[in-house]
């Protein structure tokens, strides 16, 4: 008898320090759950930022689904989501959901920004396009006042082989950020063309518009790699057009006056801090300054972390 | 005493019993379930068909200094103070913001209470923001538009001057962001102000003369820019003008009861299509800002809802105490009537969830503005941004059909061939090895086959297609033209061997193509241009990489199997004596096949045709992976094309529960099912008629 229990004694132990040694780990880490919707835009870099987070704190859970974002309101709404990216704000229609659901507006963090960019074939002559020449490409209603319709690249003046060569367009899907600001900045809220091929995701469409001669295609600049060439793209007043760049955004479902449940506010401080910020901007984003992130965390009251 | 035989024969009778109940539940389960599916795609369905319904909810009544006035969320009610010489009756709302005229004065109240019309007994009192003075003008000609915290207030002062301001209402104090003027001409004075922030424009309708100032679809508001005209097509007395759902079209009514529409986003203001009778004298017209939903409202109180690009009707009646004169104004979201009057305030709730999904806007082309012409569209996304959304579902049928139709071209000769060769002249025992093969065709994923077409043959079609298209101009022009000179030569000279050489001159006419290739050919970087203007230029065909050959070719295959297992059996199972006989007779084997096989076995064939037809209109993968998925309408073979199928595996993550769209899709997913149905039911019943016909013939 007295054997067993010696024998036991260091199983004994050990299952003690390790109680132990977790209760102590339990005061430094947090553990849970945290699920963020929204963006694909921002997915790269959410994930990047997931794995930061995952990494400081070993127990936390991150799931990340990026399918566009129209699908974070809705999953804010719905609670299906703690964190939701937008590669554009909130809708007037989307925020009064929002408020018909809690009865208060979700808070809107700008983590980054970004600018649409417009894409061709490497092989593309064309270095530069004007915003109405760019809305009769891509749109089938002309809004921004180009006299025709434009369905071959001799429409915006290439000769030679290219002349003959029809324009196959590359966008995003609907749910996309990208998609509605391209929308109202290019197309002056006009429809886009039946002709325009929608791809989920920006790295999509860089691969389809490396992949195709004929291709004209616009993502966020931050997937530009060497095998397609960027467009510049002339606003009105002769200047490229700066209406391109968006901020980006994480939503928040905060109750007015109560603290940001504690996995957020470490991920939110994780994005606004210098290191989150160095991983945005190496991501290909336009990171914020330092007053900027500081000013962001002191309006979420999380100047402690 | 219980003999064997009995418990034996008992046993039998329950198990007998037990497999008849569950067969039968089995039975009845399928059809129960496929009837609940019906069932609730017809349930999602239906709301959209629905009419609206206007019903009165509030009235208040105005009394001594309290004005009662409703912000345009159709809910939030304050009560305004008391200004002097201020005209509330004749207040316009926009967003949570009104504005009050008086005789030289614009106040502008922001429209924020506790109260709401729910609960409409303890009305705030609110005071204006801001009073702006101005030159005395006419009360009644105040226009405002509210877009982006920018509030632009238009009227027409007493000298006959149009004067602009603009409000910047995002700070707490509200900015005067733009004031400017313009003389009218003294026969535009007293019309219609019309000011239209989407365009940056302010447009006067006086009679059937218009003016626009600030310049059409300009960036930013330019005072200088005054264009003017006459409205086309304008016959009678204009007796309402607004600006159309969305603003982007003006929309009038003339003494006749005709509504004109009118192309805001072009500069020519070209007319959107012909007139529309609305049977009644219209007073008012009305629209929403977010939907197609156009109000006209007569003389004697009657209220038409209608979508102005379809002409669908959607309401038309009476509703109690509805007055023009107090110029009736919709909610943003449509589902409130607002009336401020002088004695009262009424509000009526409107009960039009799904106006835009009429039997016409659904199916029949439509004047839209910024299109040229009548037009079938899908796009359906606008609401996230605040553009009206447009549903045609047009598109989505005749491009299931295109794709059916391309699959079939391929597929009816391949299965046709394949059951004769199988059916008919293969013995029995290759017969019995090859057929389960073919048919294991059917088995094979068609994602796989929609990711080949796509990934792979696409780019390879676009680079060869004129190669492949030319293949048979060489394959048996060259040879026919050889046949034909020698031809020539032995009518001059009869000594010229009889007999063609055949042999020489396949073998020459393909040598000489071979090198007319190599010493032609061009380099392959540039063979796709070559197809695309070749289409262009000779035929006037657009190349979309991922088309309906494309699809065509890869669904042949797909829905081949299928279609060649019932032919195949049909052939096979015409008794084999018929054909036996006919050959007896001393038909070729290719009359007996013509001649009594093929009408023995025609019903199933079209069976088999309408299988084929189910299959291909019913498939997703292919079509979603091997089109462009674009929802255009062009028979061409080379264009692109979008089905239903594909736009549901498309559209539905992203449709929002309870849209119109996730609505509409419901109802592509039914007219899919109906389709399906339709053409399985009827491939059964040809069936069936066959087999009544041979146990006729056997007999």
């Amino acid at each position: 008898m007295n054997l067993s229990i010696l024998r036991l004694s260091p199983l004994f132990l050990w299952f003690i320090a390790a109680v132990a040694q977790a209760q102590l780990h339990n005061e430094l880490e947090l553990e849970g759950k945290l699920t963020i919707t929204g963006s694909d835009t921002l997915g790269a870099i959410t994930s990047v930022w997931a794995e930061m987070l995952k990494e400081r704190h070993p127990k936390v859970l991150v799931q990340v689904r990026a399918i566009g974002s129209a699908a974070a309101p809705t999953a804010l709404v719905e609670g299906t989501a703690d964190l939701g990216t937008m590669s554009r704000p909130m809708s007037a229609a989307e925020d009064r959901s929002f408020e018909r659901r809690y009865g208060y507006a979700p808070i809107a963090v700008p983590v980054a920004r970004d600018a649409i960019a417009v894409f061709v074939h490497r092989d593309n002559p064309l270095s530069s396009i004007v915003v109405p020449t760019l809305d009769a490409v891509f749109s089938s209603t002309r809004r921004c006042g180009h006299p025709q319709a434009v369905a071959r690249w001799s429409d915006l003046g290439l000769s030679g082989p290219w002349a003959s060569r029809g324009i196959s367009l590359y966008g995003r899907s609907a749910a996309s950020g990208t998609y509605s600001v391209f929308r109202q900045q290019v197309l002056c809220s006009g429809d886009f063309s039946p002709r325009v091929n929608r791809l989920v995701g920006s790295s999509a469409i860089i691969r389809a518009v490396a992949g195709d001669r004929n291709a004209i295609g616009y993502a966020s600049a931050g997937y530009l790699n060497a095998n397609v060439k960027a467009l510049t793209v002339i606003g009105p007043g002769g200047q490229p057009q700066a209406s391109l760049d968006r901020e980006l955004y994480v939503y928040l479902n905060v109750a007015p006056g109560a603290p940001v449940s504690p996995l957020t506010a470490a991920f939110i401080n994780l994005i606004l801090s210098p290191e989150g910020q160095q991983e945005t901007a190496k991501a290909g984003y336009l990171p914020l300054s330092m007053a900027e992130q500081r000013a962001q965390r002191r309006r979420l009251g999380l100047m402690d972390g | 005493m219980v003999s064997y035989d009995d418990a034996i024969s008992r046993r039998r009778r329950f198990k007998d019993r037990a497999a008849t109940i569950a067969i039968n539940i089995a039975g009845w389960g399928t059809v129960a379930l496929i009837s609940l599916i019906l069932v609730y795609l017809v349930s999602v369905a239906l709301p959209l068909g629905l009419d609206a319904e206007v019903s009165p909810s509030f009235t208040w009544t105005v009394s001594g200094d309290e004005h009662p006035l409703i912000a345009a969320d159709g809910e939030t009610v304050v009560s305004l103070s008391a200004v002097e010489g201020a005209r509330p009756e004749l207040a316009r709302v926009i967003d949570a913001f009104g504005v009050v005229p008086g005789a030289s004065q614009i106040h502008v109240y922001r429209l924020q209470a506790e109260s709401s019309a729910v609960r409409p007994e303890r009305l705030t009192t609110v005071a204006p923001l801001v009073s702006l003075t101005l030159p005395a003008f006419r009360p009644e000609s105040l226009a405002i538009d509210f877009a982006e915290d920018e509030l632009e207030m238009v009227v027409e002062d007493l000298s006959g001057k149009l004067q602009l301001i603009a409000l910047n209402l995002s700070a707490s104090e509200p900015v005067i962001s733009n004031r400017d003027s313009l003389q009218l001409r003294p026969d535009m004075r007293g019309g219609t102000l019309l000011p239209r922030m989407a365009g940056n424009e302010v447009l006067v309708v006086q009679g059937d003369r218009y003016l626009r100032w600030g310049g059409v679809q300009a960036a930013i508001f330019q005072a200088e820019r005054i264009v003017g005209g006459q409205l086309q097509g304008v016959l009678s007395r204009v007796s309402a003008a607004a600006l159309g759902p969305g603003g982007d079209s003006l929309q009038i009514a003339d003494d006749d009861g005709q509504l004109h529409r009118f192309d805001l986003t072009r500069d020519q203001l070209p007319r959107l299509g012909g007139s529309r009778d609305l049977a009644m004298s219209v007073r008012v017209l009305i629209s929403e800002r977010a939907r197609r939903v156009t109000g006209a409202i007569s003389s004697d109180g009657e209220l038409l809802l209608l979508q102005p690009a379809s002409g669908d009707v959607l309401y038309r009646g009476y509703p109690d105490g509805l007055d023009a004169d107090a110029q009736p104004h919709f909610s943003d979201e449509g589902h409130v009537l607002i009336q401020q009057g002088l004695r009262e305030t009424r509000r009526w709730a409107i009960d039009n969830p799904y106006p835009e999904t009429g039997i016409a806007a659904l199916w029949r082309p439509q004047r839209l503005p910024g299109y040229d012409k009548a037009v079938h569209v899908w796009h359906p996304d606008g609401e996230s941004i605040g553009v009206l959304s447009k549903y045609s579902l047009s598109p989505l049928l005749y491009g299931t059909f295109k794709a059916a139709l391309y699959g079939m071209l391929l597929a009816v000769p391949l299965a046709l061939g394949a059951a004769v060769y199988i059916g008919y002249f293969l013995p029995s025992r290759q017969r019995n090895q090859l057929k389960p093969a073919l048919e294991t065709l059917e088995a094979f994923p068609t994602v796989v086959l929609g990711f080949v077409a796509g990934i792979w043959l696409a780019p390879l079609l676009a680079d060869y297609l004129l190669l492949i298209l030319f293949l048979p101009v060489i394959g048996v022009g060259l040879p026919l033209l050889l046949s034909l000179g020698h031809a020539m030569l032995q009518h001059i000279d009869p000594r010229f061997s009889r007999r063609p050489p055949r042999m020489l001159l396949l073998t020459s006419s393909y040598a000489a193509a071979l090198l007319c290739l190599a010493v032609f050919a061009p380099p392959p970087e540039t063979l796709d241009q070559l197809t695309q203007s070749v289409l262009w230029d000779w035929f006037g065909l657009r190349y979309d990489q991922r088309n309906a050959v494309l699809v065509g070719l890869v669904m042949g295959i797909a829905i081949m199997p299928a279609m060649f297992s019932i032919m195949e059996d049909a052939i096979h199972a015409v008794p084999r004596s018929l054909s036996d006989g006919s050959l007896a007779l001393g038909a070729t084997r290719w009359q007996s096949l013509a001649r009594v096989v093929f009408p023995a076995a025609s019903p199933a064939m079209l069976s088999a045709l309408l299988i084929g037809l189910a299959r291909g209109l019913g498939e997703t993968m292919i079509v979603l992976l091997a089109t462009g998925n674009m929802p255009i309408m062009e028979p061409d073979p080379f264009s692109s094309l979008r089905s239903l199928s594909a736009t549901i595996a498309i559209e539905l993550p992203e449709a929002g529960s309870e849209s119109v769209q996730f609505r509409l899709l419901f109802l592509t997913a039914l007219v899919l099912f109906g389709l399906t149905f339709l053409m399985n039911t009827l491939a059964e019943l040809f069936r069936q008629r066959l087999r009544y016909a041979y146990a006729h013939a056997n007999r």
